[in-house]
């Protein structure tokens, strides 16, 4: 059963909106629900692109130019594409009652910028070694915002806190052996 | 000071994350990954224009060839897949899968670039799978 999350009382309700709401809770009940395999298919899928990106990047950019450049292409390229993936919707942008979803992806592409900028720089102050196992607490963080500020959509157990903190110390230990 | 930064900077994904799971109850996946990256790059463009002018002004169009197909791996489609899973499962059950980037990287550069296992690696990857195990399993 698709579960949909209330929507918020200054967003008036439209069928477009409901259709892309999102699930309260996880459902209960130990088998996995088709949504739940989807997000969890869809975070492996994208946990594989970054890793392709990453060989391609460990196998050129040193060669090409510094990290930053290489960046600031990528994300060119990589807008340009979403825009005609996206030409189609670009007129949800217009509706006024968006306008707050549009202020919290514009400050979730600024945050992602300043933790990419401050990762950089990091690098060229601080060695790999330190800076690495460091930045990959990014989802122990992403869980604590998650406790703090959306406590009526999301629920976050001690099994996906430990589990977490496993994924977080595993990524590290890898890091750190590829590093020494 | 390496530190601290560093810090800040995996707190401002975390913030990121979390950002994006309120912005995507107005928007699609497709459509909340473009105004995030737009941002994203206008930023990026700034310190990359005041900081790196001259390297920016030397890439050959070789380089930019590869940039391109990195910028296609990790926006159309990672950030894409990113956020199509955080507006299904929220940014708590997402975050953690989404971490194991590395433990797939070094799949690739065992099974691909004839990199070795080591004994940390092969720890490092129990470690992610039984995180994983545990995060799935959470109710």
């Amino acid at each position: 059963m698709k579960r949909v999350w209330p929507l918020r009382r200054a967003d008036p309700p439209s069928p477009s909106m409901a259709a892309l709401a999102t699930p309260a809770a996880p459902p209960k009940g130990t088998r996995l629900s088709r949504q739940l395999v989807l997000g969890y298919g869809f975070a492996l899928a994208a946990a594989l692109s970054y890793a392709g990106a990453q060989i391609v990047v460990r196998h050129t950019v040193p060669a090409k130019g510094p990290s930053m450049v290489a960046l600031l292409f990528s994300l060119a390229v990589g807008t340009g594409v979403l825009f005609l993936m996206m030409a189609r919707e670009s007129s949800s942008l217009l509706h006024v009652s968006k306008r707050k979803g549009i202020v919290f992806l514009l400050l979730s592409g600024c945050f992602s910028a300043l933790g990419v900028a401050l990762f950089y720089y990091t690098l060229s102050i601080a060695p790999v070694v330190v800076v690495s196992p460091l930045v990959g607490t990014h989802p122990l963080f992403a869980i604590l915002f998650s406790y703090l500020f959306l406590r009526g959509l999301e629920r976050v157990t001690l099994r996906l806190v430990l589990g977490a903190l496993m994924v977080t110390a595993g990524v590290a230990v890898i890091a750190v052996s590829r590093l020494l | 000071m390496g530190f601290l930064l560093s810090i800040v900077a995996a707190a401002s994904w975390g913030a990121a994350a979390i950002l994006t799971r309120l912005g995507l109850q107005h928007f699609s996946p497709v459509v909340g990954t473009f105004v995030s990256m737009a941002a994203t790059l206008v930023i990026i463009a700034l310190i990359t224009a005041l900081a790196f002018r001259d390297a920016l002004l030397a890439v050959s169009l070789n380089a930019v060839a590869w940039f391109a197909l990195i910028g296609v791996l990790n926006f159309p489609l990672g950030r894409f897949f990113n956020f199509s899973s955080v507006q299904q499962i929220g940014v708590a059950r997402s975050s953690p899968v989404l971490a194991v980037g590395p433990f797939f990287a070094i799949v690739m550069a065992v099974l691909f670039l004839g990199e070795s296992l080591t004994a940390p690696i092969v720890l490092g990857a129990a470690l992610i799978l039984g995180g994983i195990l545990l995060v799935v399993t959470s109710k």
